[in-house]
């Protein structure tokens, strides 16, 4: 009896135990759960340093700058992906010495990866970057950039004779060369023959040349290295046949120290307008010549508008001896002859009437400074002092630009300044310059002429300073042959695979200056 | 005697044994959480925190430059926020940092050959008290957003800076004024800067030949004036460290320079705008 209420009591006892134990571990359970779901449902923490770091490309270095944060350990690894190949460094191995002192890459400092274009960046225009802590074996810092390598490419075009004649074979030298640190890859040079030049042959050094289109894609040129190319082409004919309308703005005030050289003036214009070498006698130019100076403030047509040909060229020739005794003598009227010439060169009925499509060439050819006050609608002005004539000389021209739709790709306003000689104020050269010449800038041919610096001018709009008549009088073939016989030939860079900085040798540009 | 025969005293430490594991393995958890997971969790809170006065500080140049360039009476509020509160459970990581409006922080000098033009300068500085991430400042000195902390500085915003002509210089720069009792504000919080544009003044001063500026930032400023259209210029200069900033000095050809000097009254204004 006993034994078996002994074994009861341990069976309870026994059962008691388990639920207890159960009942405990369903409490931790329930408390490791609670737990568990407060702490790991929460973000997991970064153990990774938490720093700022900003990455550029300048001037063909990878510039990565700390710019806040904690600081990272000079062990850091660096993995650069360019150019198809993976390259690890330190960041000890790009810091500077000073940056390094502190045993750290701490905010401001830089790390400059100079980058080497050994490779076609233009098959791997990619780089990609990434920063690793060793310690936590995290990333830190990533990124992806396109590459923009800069380069300084230029180029150089000469010719074996800058003064053919018709019918001439030129050579036409073209240098491309590399002047930066690395290889200058995808360079395309424009050099398109003008109509009065026919291509004969060229040969080549390095990539291919489609005289067609002008185009010379040249290739890789290698660090300091050039590319060559020579072309030969045959001068066939000369700009007689665009129209134009051709201004001369004579200054007959009586700044002339004597008479005579107004005079010289006049034979030195009818010389070159008679000579078909220098001016075309093809139908294809009106000439105009207004004087100004005359009735003291005013500005009068002396010749035209008339069409220049084989005809009437003695006709005109005449006019101009006659105007040798028709100076002026008065004051410095400029602004009158630029609303005076407006009127007549729009109301011309010469080549069907005017069409702002025609060429307009204006040469300005005066001794002093502007000293009358002229007003739009009158060829007749006040006098006044130079400040005053000078800007109202500068709001003619605009007004004359404006009138007749002149446009920068074959327009121009030249101007060629005499020494007034001693006596005389020194003409404003700065004035005529800037605001007289047009297009701007404009070419300063001025000075020394001796050494014909900017001369022939490589474009239009050009100023001219000469010390006398007598030497303006001998010049005067070469200024129309710039404005009427130049072929402009130009050598410049189309496109490129990398940035060029330095643009002042992009281009190239040559005058050719041709006879008949 | 019998019951102590039937209940051994072993059947009975089963279940204080498993409590105290039990008790034992929460206190391991717990203290792992405390001592390895809050402190990467606070400094990540930190490190939050402090991008966000980032972009506060951003506004609050944005703000000063608009006032600067519209030249009107006008007033514009910003806000700052001022520490990190605790986390949730643990009951740790509040911290508490300072906003002080500084006045004559900041010398900007220019002169040419004859002249010399100085004027000094308030600056609002912010100074972060961070319990686990580094320490940081910002401050905005004479128009420029400079990040300050232990081992240098950067400019995050530059003063107005631009070259005309190749030579001449415009620049400007921002004074900041207060009055006695709204020029501090510490803890934790939010807290508001009201900012009144006050006046503005030009001068110009031809063939300027040094910037000098005491500062505390010169590697910022350094960047500053590295990151300006200087370089593209036809001037000829160097930048020096003097004893106290930086000095910009200029040689060759010189140019003229139209500095822009625009008042701003700035207040951390708790309650002072009611």
């Amino acid at each position: 009896m006993n034994r078996i209420n002994l074994r009861k009591l341990r069976a309870k006892l026994a059962v008691s135990e388990i639920i207890g134990t159960v009942l405990l571990l369903g409490i931790a359970t329930s408390c490791l759960s609670i737990i568990y779901f407060n702490v790991l449902s929460n973000p997991a923490p970064n153990p990774a340093p938490i720093v700022e770091i900003s990455g550029t490309i300048e001037e063909n270095q990878l510039i990565l700058m700390h710019r806040g944060g904690e600081p990272l350990d000079l062990d850091t690894d660096f993995v650069l992906n360019i150019g198809g190949k993976s390259l690890s460094f330190k960041v000890e191995d790009f810091l500077d010495s000073s940056s390094k002192e502190d045993g750290v890459w701490s905010i401001g400092e830089k790390i400059i990866y100079p980058i080497e274009y050994d490779f076609d960046y233009s098959e791997y225009p990619d780089l990609k970057v990434n920063i690793i802590d060793d310690f936590s074996n995290s990333i830190v810092m990533t990124g992806i950039t396109k590459i923009h390598p800069t380069c300084d490419v230029g180029v150089s075009l000469t010719v074996d004779q800058l003064y053919p004649k018709r019918y001439d074979y030129v050579v036409f030298n073209l240098t491309v060369t590399n002047y930066w640190n690395i290889n200058a890859s995808g360079a395309i040079i424009e050099f398109l023959l003008p109509e009065a030049l026919s291509y004969v042959n060229s040969s080549i050094n390095q990539g291919s040349y489609n005289s067609s289109n002008g185009l010379w894609d040249v290739g890789t040129i290698n660090v300091g290295c050039y590319a060559t190319l020579n072309i030969v082409a045959k001068v066939e004919e000369l700009y007689y046949n665009e129209t134009t309308q051709f201004v001369v703005f004579l200054d007959g005030s009586k700044t002339y120290p004597i008479a005579s050289s107004w005079q010289l003036m006049c034979n030195g214009l009818a010389h070159a307008i008679s000579n078909e070498e220098v001016f075309p006698h093809d139908d294809s130019v009106e000439l105009t010549i207004i004087q100004f100076g005359v009735d003291d403030v005013c500005a009068r047509v002396e010749i035209g508008p008339i069409v220049v040909n084989e005809t009437n060229d003695q006709s005109i020739n005449n006019k101009i001896n006659v105007l040798k005794g028709k100076q002026g003598q008065g004051r410095i009227s400029m602004a009158s002859a630029f609303y005076l010439g407006d009127d007549t060169v729009a109301e011309s009925e010469n080549f069907g009437g005017f069409n702002p499509d025609y060429k307009q060439v204006i040469l300005l050819v005066t001794h002093g400074n502007a000293n009358v006050i002229s007003n739009l609608g009158s060829y007749c002005g006040t006098a006044s002092n130079e400040t005053l004539g000078k800007n109202s000389a500068a709001i003619a021209r605009d007004y004359f630009l404006d009138s007749l739709k002149m446009t920068e790709d074959k327009d121009e306003i030249d101007v060629i300044a005499v020494d007034p000689g001693p006596s005389n104020t020194p003409i404003d050269e700065q004035f005529l310059n800037e605001k007289i010449v047009w297009p701007q800038p404009s070419y300063n041919g001025t000075p020394p002429p001796e050494d014909d610096l900017g001369w022939p001018p490589a474009g239009t709009g050009w100023y001219r300073y000469v010390e006398s008549w007598d030497e303006f009088s001998d010049s005067i073939d070469g200024f129309f042959r710039t404005i009427f016989n130049s072929i402009t030939v130009i050598m410049k860079i189309k496109s490129t695979a990398f940035l060029d900085p330095i643009i002042v040798n992009d281009e190239s540009v040559l005058v050719l200056k041709v006879s008949p | 005697m019998l019951v102590r025969k039937i209940i051994r005293p072993e059947d009975g430490l089963v279940g204080i044994v498993v409590t105290v594991l039990i008790i034992g393995l929460i206190v391991v958890i717990t203290g792992i959480l405390q001592t390895v997971y809050v402190p990467q969790w606070l400094e990540q809170k930190e490190a939050d925190h402090m991008y966000i006065v980032s972009y506060q500080f951003a506004q609050l140049k944005n703000s000063l430059d608009l006032l600067s360039v519209i030249e009107q009476k006008n007033a514009i509020s910003t806000y700052i926020t001022l520490g990190t509160s605790e986390i949730p459970i643990f009951g740790t990581g509040r911290t508490y940092d300072d906003l002080n409006i500084l006045t004559d922080n900041c010398d900007i000098k220019i002169s040419n050959d004859t002249d010399s033009y100085s004027f000094s300068l308030g600056t609002i500085r912010y100074s972060a008290e961070n319990s686990y991430f580094v320490d940081q400042s910002y401050i905005f000195e004479a128009g420029a957003l400079i990040l300050d902390q232990s081992g240098g500085n950067i400019l995050n915003g530059k003063p107005f800076f631009s070259i005309t002509n190749f030579t001449n210089v415009s620049f400007t720069i921002i004074n900041i004024s207060s009055f006695e009792g709204k020029k501090n504000a510490g803890g934790y919080g939010t807290y508001s800067l009201y900012m009144e544009y006050m006046d503005s003044n030009y001068y110009t001063i031809n063939d300027f030949r040094f910037i000098n500026i005491t500062t505390d930032y010169r590697n910022a400023w350094r960047i500053f004036f590295n990151g300006t259209s200087l370089k593209y210029s036809l001037l000829d200069y160097e930048i020096k460290d003097t004893d106290f900033g930086i000095s910009v000095e200029f040689t060759g050809s010189l140019g003229n320079l139209i500095l822009k000097v625009s008042e701003i009254s700035v207040q951390i204004a708790p309650g002072w705008i009611e």
